[in-house]
């Protein structure tokens, strides 16, 4: 049976993450995922409400792409190149929670030299009260 | 180059198992096809579905599955494809116009780097299919090449549907790359060995602990942790797995990095292209599609009932269900009739609740629609199905077979009520026949009322026993295998008559007043009784049978006298002679004229001639012959006619007639009419006159020893 739920869709580039746009959609969401214990690298973003406790938690293989993944013959091992000006845009599904008070993003630096570095808050927005 | 160069057309859902916001929702977009094209592109597009559905893990969740596909047109058909590449590489130099403006050497870097606008093409897709969690774009281009992102973008070369598997790996499932090296092996840089920060994504870790490994649950006992090692981190390990293929483990080498990083698997499609997805990729899609798959309740029949009803749940994804629980409880009884429908038991219960479904994917939500009501259990009527036996005397225990038998208090027998009952359990009650005679219903009286009469319910009373009693026995005296006639009452549904304490051998109930029964072995005088239903006959002496000893055969040692003629009255002497009924004289039996003791008879001789056996017949049979028994006929013998002559002629024809034995011939017969003129010319002749007569007559002579047997020879003619 289909959840509330609600499309964020963000926008990346030099000047950083921006939210463009929050589209409710009813659909079922994976179950949220634990990152317990010592430091991770990767990507991640989290629902949290007023306490700033986690809601929801899920991982992605980062969105944004400071890289490029570069596909050699068939049968072999992809590559990976650097891209030049990373931007582009991309989406995340989250619960459309009543409590949710803030949507967190995480993420390794967005330096192709330091993408397995531990992740930190790369941008926090702001879902306002009341919903 | 933009979206301007095309248009969005028409959305086909082409692979639809359900309802867009209860299904994980794959969109395919078209990109260079020119309008003209997009037939190609649904062909294009469904090639691409069909590795899909192949592919594990989702040929085993296909029904949590949508695809569309979405027919976007472009001014141009193909891809861009610079002259010229940051790699080195030449390309033809084509510009076209395309909706999501495909080029190959992305960013101008690598030839096979095909990119696109992302942006426009997930506002194309959640237009389309506000519920979309996955984007793919099919480049209208022979060339191989992809890319990945939130989008995976892959041409039609057949090689390059490889890429949109692998880039949905990313990008729909979180799946990091498992690949050793960043610019290749051989070129990497800094590469050496992964960081100290734990990958957050499922499918690779810095941690090689068998306890601690987080996909330990996956790893065997066996199998050596780390599984492989690279022994030189500055290259990429070039050793062999040394394990068979689909062992988990923990295989150094992944992440980019040639060290320090560890991948589940020796290989996966998240290393190298058209590998399958190792075990701990398959799990993490597993894991994330399951919940599309979770059962669902839609409807309940009967949605109210007492503990035990059957119920009839529709619902989807019920293949799998383990248990269904109503509220708290699971159920004992279910039966998956088929994805949509399982028939489960109410189990203990009260008031409303959840009817859920329990799978591997999940439970099953709960809704209005999965409540069910208890309601309180009616008291059954008791239902008789059937009682066995169906017939016997007042007395008799029947077993009673039926349902709803718990607290019933009484049977009853037609108008009667069982003496005794026992209530061995719901179904099953053992009672005892009350006196009464006719066919009657037995019906169980229970708190919830009495059974209904039904035909399987009746039992037939049968009379109850009469005492056999033994009036008399014919004979009374006798040896084993003496055929004996009882006489009496109530010999119906005897099974047995005594000879004594011996069954006999054999017995013929004929009637209800007489029993034929074959006297077993025995000796002396012994009570003969009846057993039958009622019991056994009482004694007495018109019961009574005498086992005789075998006679011994009757025996003559004499005769006197010794010789005579026929009619001469004999007595004959020997033994065993009391019963005798005849006695033999050579091939001709007389009748005895007296048995005057057992050891003595006298009869008459019969006709005969001769010296004959005298032979004495009884009831042990025939005394054998012995010298002593002889007897001689004296006197004239026999007559026998020899011939007739003339053998025809007129009544008063003068006939003379030759043969034997006419010495003391008495007279001559033509058929039955005796001659008037007879003159015995001799011992072989007799002169006569034909008497009155017609037709062919016997010519018979007459003699003291009897008369002539007939034979043709003896024949005479009557003439006119």
């Amino acid at each position: 049976m289909a959840d509330p739920a609600i499309r964020f869709r963000f926008e990346y580039g030099s000047g950083g993450v921006r939210l463009v746009s929050r589209q409710p959609v009813n659909l079922i969401l994976p179950p949220s995922d634990n990152l317990a214990g010592r430091a991770h690298s990767g990507f991640w973003f989290e629902l949290r409400d007023g306490g700033d406790r986690v809601l929801y938690r899920k991982v992605l293989n980062n969105p944004i792409r400071v890289d490029h993944e570069v596909f050699a013959d068939p049968g072999a091992s992809p590559v990976r190149v650097a891209a030049n000006k990373p931007a582009g845009e991309f989406w995340v599904l989250a619960p459309d929670r009543p409590d949710a008070r803030s949507l967190v993003l995480h993420s390794s630096p967005l330096d192709p030299g330091r993408s397995h570095e531990p992740a930190s808050v790369l941008a926090r927005f702001d879902l306002g009260a009341g919903r | 180059m933009s979206a301007t160069d095309g248009a969005v057309g028409t959305t086909t859902k082409i692979f639809d198992t359900g309802p867009a916001a209860e299904r994980w929702n794959l969109v395919i977009l078209a990109e260079g096809y020119q309008a003209g094209e997009l037939g190609h592109f649904a062909t294009d597009a469904e090639t691409f579905v069909n590795t899909f559905k192949a592919t594990a893990p989702f040929d085993t969740m296909l029904h949590a599955i949508n695809v569309y596909r979405v027919d976007v047109s472009s001014t141009d058909s193909g891809a861009d494809d610079p002259g010229a590449c940051g790699d080195g590489s030449a390309g033809t130099g084509t510009t076209v116009a395309t909706y999501f403006d495909a080029t190959f050497c992305g960013g101008g870097q690598v030839r096979r780097l095909l990119t696109i606008n992302q942006g426009t093409a997930l506002d194309v897709a959640t237009a389309a299919v506000p519920e979309v969690q996955m984007v793919v774009v099919i480049v209208n281009s022979p060339t191989y090449g992809g890319s990945g992102g939130q989008v995976s973008v892959f041409s039609t070369n057949a090689q390059s549907v490889e890429i949109g598997l692998h880039e949905m790996g990313h990008s729909a499932f979180g799946l990091a790359d498992e690949y050793e090296s960043y610019a290749g092996c051989g070129l990497d840089v800094g590469h050496d060995r992964h960081p100290a920060a734990e990958p957050s994504q499922p499918n690779v870790t810095i941690d090689s602990s068998r306890a601690t490994i987080k996909w330990s649950s996956l790893v065997d006992p066996g199998t050596a942790m780390p599984t492989t090692f690279n022994p030189d981190c500055t290259v990429c390990d070039p050793q062999p797995s040394p394990v068979p293929a689909g062992t988990v483990g923990a295989f150094e080498g992944a992440h980019y990095y040639h060290c320090g990083a560890y991948r589940p698997e020796y290989n996966c499609r998240m290393r190298t292209l058209s590998e399958a997805y190792c075990a701990v990729c398959r799990l993490t899609i597993v894991r994330i599609l399951g919940p599309y798959m979770r059962p669902r309740v839609t409807a309940l029949a009967p949605a109210s009932g007492p503990v035990g009803t059957s119920v009839v749940i529709t619902g989807e994804f019920f293949t799998d269900a383990l248990s269904v629980g109503f509220g708290v409880t699971e159920t004992g009884s279910m039966a998956v009739d088929s994805d949509t429908q399982i028939t489960a038991t109410a189990p203990d219960g009260s008031g409303d609740v959840d009817v859920t479904v329990i799978s591997q994917y999940g439970t099953s939500p709960m809704s209005a629609a999965d409540v069910f009501s208890y309601v309180a259990s009616p008291v059954p009527i008791p239902v008789v199905t059937g009682i066995s036996p169906l017939s016997g005397v007042p007395g008799t225990n029947i077993e009673i077979a039926g349902s709803g038998f718990t607290g019933a208090t009484d049977v009853g027998f037609g108008d009667t009520n069982t003496p005794w009952l026992r209530v061995d359990s719901d179904t099953h009650i053992t009672a005892e026949a009350p006196g009464g005679s006719g066919t009657v219903d037995v019906v169980v009286i229970g708190p919830g009322g009495s059974s209904a009469l039904v035909l399987d319910d009746q039992f037939t009373f049968t009379p109850a026993g009469i005492i056999p009693s033994v009036d008399g026995v014919d004979p009374t005296r006798g040896g084993s295998g003496t055929s004996v006639v009882i006489s009496g009452s109530g010999f119906t549904g005897a099974t047995s008559v005594g000879f004594g304490s011996t069954g006999a051998a054999w017995i013929s109930v004929d009637s209800d007043s007489q029993i034929t029964a074959l006297a077993p072995t025995g000796t002396g005088t012994v009570d003969i009784t009846v057993i039958g239903p009622g019991g056994t006959s009482a004694i007495g002496p018109a019961g009574q049978f005498t086992y005789v000893p075998a006679a011994a055969p009757p025996a003559v040692t004499g005769v006197s006298p010794s010789t005579g003629s026929p009619g001469s009255v004999v007595v004959i002497t020997g033994s065993g002679f009391t019963g005798a009924t005849s006695v033999g004289f050579g091939n001709t039996g007389v009748p005895v004229m007296s048995v005057d003791s057992e050891a003595q008879i006298t009869v008459q001789a019969p006709f005969g001639s001769g010296t004959v056996d005298v032979v004495v017949f009884g009831p042990a049979g025939w005394s054998p012959a012995v010298p002593g028994d002889q007897f001689t006929y004296v006197g004239s013998p026999v007559p026998t006619v020899g011939a007739v002559d003339p053998a025809s002629g007129p009544e008063g024809a003068m006939v003379v007639v030759s043969g034997s034995g006419f010495s003391g011939a008495t007279s001559i017969g033509f058929g039955f009419t005796g001659a008037v003129v007879m003159t015995i010319d001799s011992d072989t002749q007799i002169t006569t006159v034909a008497p009155p007569g017609n037709g062919t007559v016997d010519v018979t002579v007459f003699g003291p020893q009897g008369s002539s047997v007939t034979s043709p020879s003896d024949q005479f003619t009557y003439t006119p």
